[in-house]
């Protein structure tokens, strides 16, 4: 039986957790790489294993991908050539509420894990961050400068 | 019959005589007719006007503040339809026992090798774990105050940042070639 839900869940942004003097809040842990399938494999783990040890887990989500064009200069020439069309995916996994004590532990486990080519950073959770998944809106923008 | 005697006085005393031919327009050199008569109206019909347009920019913000904000939908999970054509299909070729038989055993093995890996992981942490504890209370046992300063959670351990590790080191001496990078990622608005 589930509740019917009456409108679409709004995309809200939840309230930070600032943590307490023995515990750290609302931590962002980011994996990025070129490679979709290890960077998606890599957050996979990560949050299998927070689960396990009993780390609460706040969400697990993708960014949006980052495509780059890589030209390079030719050897006589003056023209630039297309050498790579490169694609950035990146992966979150938010923790909640890491004993300052196994914060250390957890992050050793993880580095020890760490697959080649993805890029780890583990980080406090702002309002930035949130703001950065969500798509832009000049209308609102130019009104909000005028008024 | 009307009496043409004083013709000046029936004259229209509104508009100034014109006081060359230059002088295109009966008006003074204002040469159009003030449409809304703006000097007189000034100070009322702009502030209406402005109080107008604010209202309409303020209905317009609410309007669209309404909306939720959206978020950014992932390229990665949208799969491109070039990939669901049904001419992509392929047809394998039927496997031998023996070869069936080989990758059964295969993936027995190295299903066997990753639960010893994870076992030994879990230990290793355990044993961290334990190790950590014991540390903590001898140093309890020590001194009470460098125990409370260890167990205070670490402001400069975030951010942390750490690059992945590379099949092969750097080159040495590499000279690249002069480039760039083009950010072509595409922009979502709402």
């Amino acid at each position: 039986k589930q509740t019917p839900k009456k409108k679409k869940d709004r995309v809200q942004m939840k309230e930070i957790n600032p943590g307490t003097e023995f515990e750290y809040g609302d931590v962002n842990i980011q994996m990025t790489s070129y490679d979709m399938c290890l960077v998606e494999h890599f957050a996979q783990y990560v949050h299998r294993l927070c689960n396990r040890l009993s780390i609460k887990v706040n969400e697990s989500y993708a960014m949006p991908t980052k495509t780059n064009e890589v030209l390079f200069l030719e050897e006589k020439g003056s023209k630039m050539q297309l050498d790579a069309v490169l694609t950035t995916h990146q992966r979150v996994v938010q923790i909640s509420g890491l004993s300052s004590t196994f914060a250390p532990i957890l992050l050793e486990v993880i580095q020890s894990n760490q697959p080649e080519g993805v890029h780890l950073l583990i980080k406090q959770h702002t309002e930035a961050d949130f703001k950065s998944r969500l798509k832009a809106r000049p209308e609102l923008e130019e009104l909000l400068a005028q008024i | 019959l009307c009496s043409c005697s004083s013709c000046s006085s029936w004259l229209p005393q509104r508009g100034p005589l014109r006081g060359s031919h230059w002088q295109s327009s009966v008006l003074t050199l204002r040469t159009s007719l003030p449409v809304r008569a703006q000097p007189k109206k000034k100070k009322k019909v702009d502030v209406k006007r402005e109080q107008a347009q604010k209202d309409r920019m303020k209905k317009k913000l609410k309007k669209l503040e309404k909306a939720a904000p959206e978020l950014i939908p992932i390229e990665d999970f949208i799969t491109p339809l070039k990939y669901s054509d049904s001419n992509r299909v392929r047809s394998l070729p039927p496997l031998s026992p023996e070869e069936t038989e080989r990758r059964v055993l295969l993936l027995k093995k190295w299903c066997l090798f990753k639960q010893k890996q994870d076992e030994a992981e879990k230990k290793g942490i355990q044993r961290l774990v334990e190790s950590q504890q014991e540390a903590l209370k001898e140093l309890r046992l020590e001194s009470e105050e460098l125990y409370q300063a260890a167990i205070r959670r670490d402001e400069g351990l975030f951010p942390f940042q750490r690059d992945g590790p590379t099949y092969t080191p750097p080159l040495p001496g590499y000279d690249p070639p002069e480039g760039k990078c083009v950010d072509i990622t595409k922009v979502y608005t709402q």
